[in-house]
């Protein structure tokens, strides 16, 4: 993705990839850690080791940091989240297998007597070990590739010890070939969250590795599930960022403009709870708040506070964990015994993994099973506790106008009982009942979006949610129409059909193998997605990192879904459209972007004109205003 | 031919080779499209017109026009914010200005070429980039700004309103360029690419430059 060089660098928190990224938008956050990785990755005694944090504490980032520093060394990385072709245990094994295949071949080393053979696995059919690693390791393009792919991930789900078995052979030859000990990455283990199948899938490939020397990244929730990886396994914990840090990061994020926003850094911090990505998702909804929608900065701030909570914190019903959030709000810590104990772990479990608690940092030598930790600012700014500190005028002025306008969590103000406990309830009832008065005219998700798909120096990931289909072909066709005015955004519509019997995440995996930063992939979610469907696509979250995306779910359906996407949602800004579609659009304005396109293009059919053609013939059609 | 002479045939071919869209439609199209970019700001949608406005969001301005013609204008500024009036100009061609009474319509003379890059340089800053008739934005009430100095940020002061520019056009990209305070880097780089293409056009004989190539579209 290209970046600005003095300017404005805004987007939802995607990790840093690319040289200029790391030039102009890294911070050191954690030195300590980065280190230590330093030294493992260069040090072939090092056993393995996890490397956990929560959701958007900035783990990929720093692994990436450190990682580019190692760039030519022997190393293997194993994608657990993006890559495998099904999160089964077949599927996971292949993916070992097949990357482990790829080192070796790399360096010659002898493949025969293993203790697999090309034959075990006829769906594929090759009779070369690069031709069977490369198609192990590799997106299918169509459905039959999938299908034979998935025939193959069967085979090795019945023999999956072996597999892992050859997998060691693999690894001993390839030590002694390189006379160094290999070194395995493996990515996206914090995307399975623990007590799903897939994650009971995944077990046995994970103790597999964790004897060899292996970097496990792992959400914050796996580092006290050290069973699953072996005994006395070193881990290394990402907290929370520091105020001055997250500051830095800030006035990156704003380049030159920077000290124009200044004033606003820090309640961003604040109520960020020390989190990078919740940090700038705040950044990003206040920028737009002040720029866009001209809102001062009490009420950016408060809107932004409402636009983040509703988009990244869901809590179902019922399985709120409000007696481990009294205790951290009276102590400041968790108890780590918490995540084992067969009462308290589901709840402690998913505080964590879904963001609503923030473990800030390792407990100190003196209390070694106390997490110093806090609920996250966005639930906690809402309720009155009795005795906290007292509010800086500031900060009383942003809750009162959030009060006013009865639209941001810390205008909820919500009371606390007898016993100090909050009215937890009301709580989540009222962040759902502000959204529903959230709707926006088609132009209003223009404004909204518009950063992002008119911009090609940032790709975002939208999804746009509606009561009545009606004709959302046309309200796409002027999305990516008004695009085309700004540069040429090919579009590609996908829809993807779920629903027992149906693939579509494989379908959706086929149509991004030709990944293209440029194009408008449409995507639009039909049909009753399964379960596991929709973990499927909570684990693959990071392969629509640096796409621009529009996604189109119903929305009762969309309600559903996000309860399994406490991954997913992360990358994602959520928009509501209204009945009243397109108010405030005349066909002289479409007429007029019809006739720019095609004055400045040199192709007499783009992307643009047709799109705006259809737009303009459906408003026609359906005596739109004129 | 003395410098004087030359400079006022570049600045005569400046303005009808760049500056006079017809129509205008594209041009403004384009320079609403483009603020955004040169500016290293995210983008905001933006339709443009013969009468319209738009919003420097880090000056909490906004800049409304109203282009009867290229020679009948007015503009004004505006506090984003509360509504309250800055500044505003009109033009009016009814009445005569000194500009108006002195017009080149000669080429510029073959034999001192080499001259030409210079010129073009001379007038471009007077045209665009320090007009000898300025106003800075302090001087209208506005709040001053002070972009970040260690990543080459510039600050409002450096913002020169010209006074007495008759071609709304020029009025436009002149505010452009003023209100790109990111960097001076950027403000640099344009002058040596708007030197380099207005030298070009004028050296080749060109009739026009396009609205494209004006504001570096990259389409």
């Amino acid at each position: 993705m290209k970046r600005r060089e003095y300017g404005i660098n805004l987007d939802d928190g995607v990790a840093l990839s690319t040289e200029e990224e790391f030039r102009l938008l890294y911070v050191p956050c954690n030195p300590d850690e980065t280190a230590c990785l330093q030294g493992w990755f260069a040090d072939d005694t090092q056993g393995s080791l996890l490397l956990g944090g929560q959701i958007g504490s900035g783990k990929t980032t720093l692994f990436k940091e450190v990682s580019r520093s190692f760039i030519d060394a022997q190393v293997i990385t194993v994608r657990f989240d993006t890559d495998p072709i099904e999160p089964t245990e077949g599927g996971f094994c292949m993916l070992l297998l097949g990357r482990t295949l790829q080192a070796c071949l790399k360096v010659g080393v002898e493949i025969d007597g293993c203790g697999i053979v090309l034959s075990d696995f006829p769906s594929i059919d090759t009779d070369t070990w690069h031709a069977f690693a490369d198609k192990t390791t590799s997106w299918p393009l169509n459905l039959q590739e999938a299908g034979r792919l998935r025939d193959v991930c069967a085979v090795m789900s019945e023999s999956a010890g072996l597999v892992r078995k050859a997998c060691g052979q693999l690894l001993d030859r390839l030590r002694y070939t390189t006379s160094r000990e290999p070194t395995i990455i493996a990515e996206g283990i914090d995307k399975f969250n623990p007590g799903t199948p897939e994650y009971f899938s995944l077990k046995d490939t994970l103790t597999f590795l964790a004897k060899r020397k292996t970097l496990l990244e792992v959400n914050a929730v796996h580092l006290f599930k050290e069973q699953d990886f072996r005994p006395g396994i070193r881990k290394l914990f990402i907290g929370g960022i520091g105020k001055e840090m997250l500051v830095e990061m800030l006035q990156k994020r704003l380049g030159s403009y920077a000290s124009v926003y200044q004033d606003a850094f820090p309640f961003i911090v604040d109520y960020s709870g020390g989190n990078a990505r919740q940090a700038l998702r705040l950044l990003n909804a206040y920028y737009f708040r002040r720029s866009q929608r001209k809102n001062d900065h009490t009420a950016a701030i408060a809107l932004a506070c409402h636009q983040v909570g509703r988009d990244l914190l869901n809590v179902p019903y019922g399985r709120f964990p409000t007696d481990i959030f009294d205790v951290v709000k009276r102590d400041g810590y968790m108890e780590g015994a918490l995540f084992t104990d067969r009462e308290g772990a589901p709840g402690a479990n998913d505080a964590v993994y879904h963001n609503w608690l923030f473990v800030q940092d390792e407990p100190d030598s003196a209390t070694p099973t106390k997490w110093p930790a806090i609920i996250n600012p966005l639930i906690d700014e809402a309720i009155e506790w009795a005795a906290v500190a007292p509010r800086t005028p500031e900060e009383e002025a942003i809750r009162k106008w959030a009060q006013d306008h009865d639209i941001s969590p810390l205008g909820l103000n919500l009371p606390v009982d007898d016993k100090g406990k909050p009215a937890w309830d009301k709580f989540w009832e009222e962040i759902e009942s502000s959204a529903e008065e959230e709707t926006l005219n088609i132009l209003g998700v223009l404004e909204e979006i518009g950063a992002g798909l008119v911009g090609i120096e940032r790709q975002d990931r939208i999804i746009i949610t509606y009561q009545d289909r009606k004709n959302l072909e046309a309200v796409r066709d002027f999305l990516v129409g008004e695009a085309n005015t700004y540069s040429l955004f090919p579009c590609e519509e996908i829809t993807l059909g779920g629903g027992e019997g149906r693939e579509p995440v494989i379908e959706l995996l086929a149509r991004l193998a030709d990944r293209d930063p440029n194009r408008i992939y449409s995507i639009e979610l039909t049909g009753k997605w399964t379960e596991a469907q929709l973990r499927d696509l909570e684990h693959r979250r990071n392969i629509f990192g640096n796409l621009q995306m529009l996604w189109w779910i119903q929305q009762d359906d969309l309600k559903r879904y996000l309860r399994y996407w406490p991954q997913l949602r992360q990358f994602f800004r959520i928009y509501r459209l209204e009945d009243e579609l397109w108010r405030g659009i005349t066909m002289e304005e479409i007429q007029a972007d019809i006739d720019f396109i095609k004055d400045i293009s040199e192709q007499p059919d783009s992307e643009g004109v047709r799109r705006l053609s259809t737009v303009l013939a459906y408003l026609k059609e359906s005596g739109g205003k004129s | 031919m003395n410098d004087n002479k030359r400079r006022a045939i570049v600045w005569d071919t400046i303005e009808r080779l760049a500056f006079r869209p017809n129509p205008p439609e594209s041009w403004l199209g384009i320079y609403a499209k483009t603020l955004h970019r040169f500016w290293d700001v995210d983008p905001m949608r933006d339709r443009f017109a013969l009468d319209d406005n738009f919003i420097v969001t880090f000056l909490n301005l906004k800049c409304s026009h109203f282009i009867e013609s290229v020679s009948k204008y007015s503009i004004s500024f505006v506090h984003d914010s509360s509504d309250y009036m800055h500044w505003q100009t009109h033009v009016d061609p009814g009445f005569h200005s000194k500009a108006s009474l002195q017009t080149y319509v000669a080429n510029y003379p073959r034999q001192q070429m080499d001259e030409l890059r210079r010129d073009v340089e001379a007038v471009l800053i007077g045209m665009l980039f320090h007009p000898r008739c300025h106003a800075h934005l302090e001087d209208l009430g506005v709040r001053h700004v002070q972009l970040d100095q260690d990543r080459g940020g510039l600050s409002s002061y450096e913002v020169r309103i010209g006074g007495g520019i008759e071609n709304p056009y020029v009025f436009l990209f002149h505010l452009r360029y003023q209100f790109c305070l990111v960097s001076d880097q950027v403000r640099q780089t344009e002058r040596q690419r708007l030197i380099d293409l207005f030298e070009r056009s004028i050296r080749g004989g060109e009739q026009n430059v396009n609205a494209r190539d004006l504001f570096n579209f990259q389409w």
